[in-house]
């Protein structure tokens, strides 16, 4: 068989010359000149059997059936198969079908000599199953008779290119997926135009699809507020910046209205050319909560100020009426029953010794009730707070205490002496003092209460301390279950006037309520005006 | 030789009350009356009286200042306050102004006389049941606390976060020993900073050694 000796045959440029010269001289060659030639086509041949079994590629003689006539090394490793096998086959056996029409098509050509050289990319399957991606390229050799002898195929591995290739169109794939159906609005723009737009990127620019938009000017979207920014942005990008963090913009729409997003921007090749990729999001909704949102805050917030305000109000005009109808009391009606003594005194020297008795009657009785108008009178407001200040109005309260109760009561104070305060610091002091008092004497069952008055010198804070050896209670459940409007009060009392009040308690271990009201803030204003 | 005396109290029928008291008197002369303060200072200043007897609250200038400002342009009358409160402070206060004596309003006629005729002898007079002696116990009270010690104004929880923190224990064990939440121990450390006027650990600590919760040898003392 012709093609069996195949690789006998030497190489096609070797082989051509010595050809030309076997024509040339056919007889008068001489034994010499044919040993040389026979050398040279040995040399040759070793050339290509080296070259061949070298190659750092696939190499094969493929007869133009098909069959494999010589493989190298190098196909065997790729294919998997020992060359004994190999040679048993033909390429059309170990071809996938995908490419197998257009190498038979190829082959076709070769041999009908419309082309010199067949290139393609396709796949094998090697011996274990698996699919082998190859780049091949053949061409045909003839013989001087110009019949086809073989195929000479060159054949390089391809896979990993390939599954690069399968990875990286894949991951496009994933991405473009993403895009469609993202809420956000993707958009990619280059040299100011666009190049591409997802669904949710047209609908928020109120596009009937992305298509429609291609091409047309990206700064035609951007609110005239929002360009500067924007083009700043672009221009940091092309530069090299590798992010634009997320910021609210507006866009216009193509109906004209505007649009508030948050727009981030990366730089991002597309098809190979440097563009700029947009991600935005319709926040005109969130936009709208916040400003209600704010809205509604500065509202409580005026809310919370007036009830604050008239919270004091009420506090200040509570003092006012109880110094009121305390001055009242005193002055006034005990004046009127002063004279009304003095008159019976008189009455009752002028008279005989028969209205004596009654007079004396009427002078006691007089005097019982003197002494519980001034007893009211100073319940609902000591008038020694307004004449003489805290500490006499404080020394007052707790001699009265001391008299009702069995309490020990030790008070300490620093600063005070001689010292007066606003009307409103000294109200506050006395009446937390008051209600923390009372609270002892009501539900503590203490056997000492100490009291601590001091001004603090470092802040001109006054400090009220009031601690007992008591009951104790739970402060929060307490002030939960909104049974302890005598704390509410003094903790709003103290709040009135910027200050801090504190209560701490354990059960069993006492109470200590602890109040601090600034000086400075309040030593110039005046709530209550001095008589 | 009669006293001379000027009458103010803003009250008309008390004024004149006093005044028909006081007029019983053979050898008392009411020389003057008004019913307001800067007038009875004037009338003391022109008729130069004995006595100004004067009513402790009056609108205007009361009887505490107008006190006051007679002892204070150096007249020789002597003040003898009529007031309706028998508090000490008030005592005291008409006192340090120099008011030569003290008369509560419910007190006899015969008080009222006593007092009148002691000022104008030269001596101090507070009607029953003020005393000098209460005035004493008063006094003992709002004289301010000669030192006041910080530390006495921390509460017993307090205290023990304090030398817990000082020997270095954090608020989350602090928190497992006294059996409460190391959010209340936050605030515990915050108040007692705040009392003790200290701002930071540092402070914290330099306030430990020298008040002797924490030795200077490391051993940690016992809390007092």
């Amino acid at each position: 068989m012709k093609l069996k000796t195949a690789p006998d045959l030497q190489q096609p440029t070797t082989n051509a010359p010595a050809s030309a010269a076997e024509a040339e001289n056919p007889a008068g060659l001489q034994e010499s000149e044919f040993k040389r030639a026979e050398e040279a086509s040995r040399v040759n041949e070793a050339r290509f059997r080296s070259a061949f079994g070298f190659a750092p590629h696939g190499m094969a003689l493929v007869s133009p059936a098909g069959r494999f006539l010589q493989v190298n090394r190098f196909l065997c490793q790729m294919l998997g198969y020992s060359e004994t096998e190999l040679l048993e086959l033909r390429f059309q056996d170990i071809s996938h079908a995908d490419e197998l029409d257009a190498s038979l098509t190829g082959i076709k050509e070769l041999l009908n000599g419309r082309i010199q050289l067949f290139e393609i990319q396709k796949k094998y399957l090697h011996k274990d199953g698996h699919t082998v991606w190859a780049h091949v390229r053949s061409n045909l050799l003839r013989d001087g008779a110009g019949e086809p002898l073989y195929f000479v195929s060159h054949v390089q591995d391809i896979t990993q290119r390939k599954q690069a290739e399968e990875a990286l169109r894949q991951s496009e794939e994933r991405y473009f997926r993403l895009v469609e159906l993202s809420h956000d609005g993707i958009l990619i723009h280059s040299q100011g135009r666009l190049l591409f737009l997802n669904p949710a990127a047209a609908k928020i620019i109120g596009a009937n699809s992305p298509e429609e938009m291609i091409g047309k000017n990206v700064l035609d979207l951007v609110h005239p507020d929002s360009r500067p920014m924007v083009e700043e942005r672009i221009r940091q990008l092309s530069q090299g910046a590798t992010f634009q963090p997320s910021l609210r913009q507006k866009l216009v729409k193509l109906d004209g209205t505007e649009v508030n997003v948050e727009s981030a921007g990366v730089p991002f090749a597309f098809k190979g050319q440097p563009a700029i990729q947009v991600i935005f999001r319709d926040v005109t909704e969130i936009t709208r909560a916040e400003e209600e949102k704010n809205r509604l805050f500065r509202e409580v917030e005026a809310a919370r100020d007036e009830l604050r305000s008239l919270s004091r109000r009420l506090v200040q005009v509570q003092e006012l009426e109880r110094r009121r109808i305390a001055r009242e009391l005193h002055d006034e009606i005990g004046q009127e029953l002063t004279a009304l003594r003095l008159n019976i005194e008189q009455g009752a020297a002028a008279a005989g010794e028969a209205a004596h008795a009654s007079c004396r009657e009427a002078q006691a009785r007089v005097n019982k009730l003197l002494g519980l108008v001034r007893e009211l009178s100073l319940d609902l407001r000591p008038t020694m707070l307004d004449d003489l200040g805290l500490l006499p109005a404080l020394i007052w309260q707790f001699d009265r205490y001391a008299a009702l109760s069995q309490i020990k009561v030790q008070f300490k104070h620093l600063g005070l002496e001689g010292r007066r305060f606003s009307p409103e610091i000294e109200t506050a002091a006395y009446r937390i003092v008051q209600e923390a008092m009372t609270n002892v004497l009501r539900h503590s069952r203490a056997k000492d209460v100490n009291i601590t008055v001091w001004i603090s010198d470092q802040n001109q804070t006054l400090a009220i301390q009031i601690a007992d050896d008591g009951a104790g209670f739970d402060v929060e459940a307490s002030f939960q279950a909104g049974k302890s409007s005598g704390l509410s009060g003094m903790r709003e009392r103290a709040a009135l006037l910027g200050g801090r009040f504190m209560v701490q308690s354990v059960p069993g271990e006492g109470t200590t309520v602890t109040a601090e009201l600034p000086l400075e803030a309040n030593e110039q204003r005046s709530g209550l005006p001095a008589s | 030789m009669s006293i001379r005396i000027v009458l103010a109290d803003d009250h008309r029928i008390v004024r004149e009350g006093f005044r028909a008291l006081l007029d019983a008197q053979k050898d008392f002369e009411v020389v003057g009356e008004t019913g307001d303060g800067l007038e009875a200072i004037r009338l003391v200043d022109k008729l130069k009286p004995d006595v100004l007897l004067v009513d402790m609250m009056m609108p205007g200038l009361n009887g505490l200042e107008v006190t006051r400002q007679i002892t204070q342009r150096g007249l020789p009358a002597k003040v003898v306050i009529l007031s309706m409160h028998s508090n000490e402070a008030y005592v005291l206060e008409a006192m340090k102004n120099g008011a030569a004596a003290y008369v509560l309003k419910d007190a006899t006629s015969t008080e009222l006389i006593r007092a009148v005729r002691e000022a104008v002898a030269g001596r101090r007079y507070l009607s029953p049941p003020l005393s000098e002696r209460a005035i004493e116990v008063y006094l003992q009270k709002a004289r301010t606390t000669e030192t006041l010690d910080r530390y006495e104004t921390l509460t017993t929880r307090e205290r023990e976060v304090l030398h817990l923190s000082a020997e270095g224990h954090t608020n989350a064990e602090i928190a497992a020993r006294l059996f409460i939440s190391p959010r209340t121990v936050e605030t515990h450390r915050a108040n007692l900073m705040h009392k003790l006027g200290l701002r930071t650990h540092t402070d914290l600590i330099r306030y430990a050694l020298r008040r002797g919760i924490l030795s200077m040898e490391g051993g940690s003392k016992p809390a007092e």
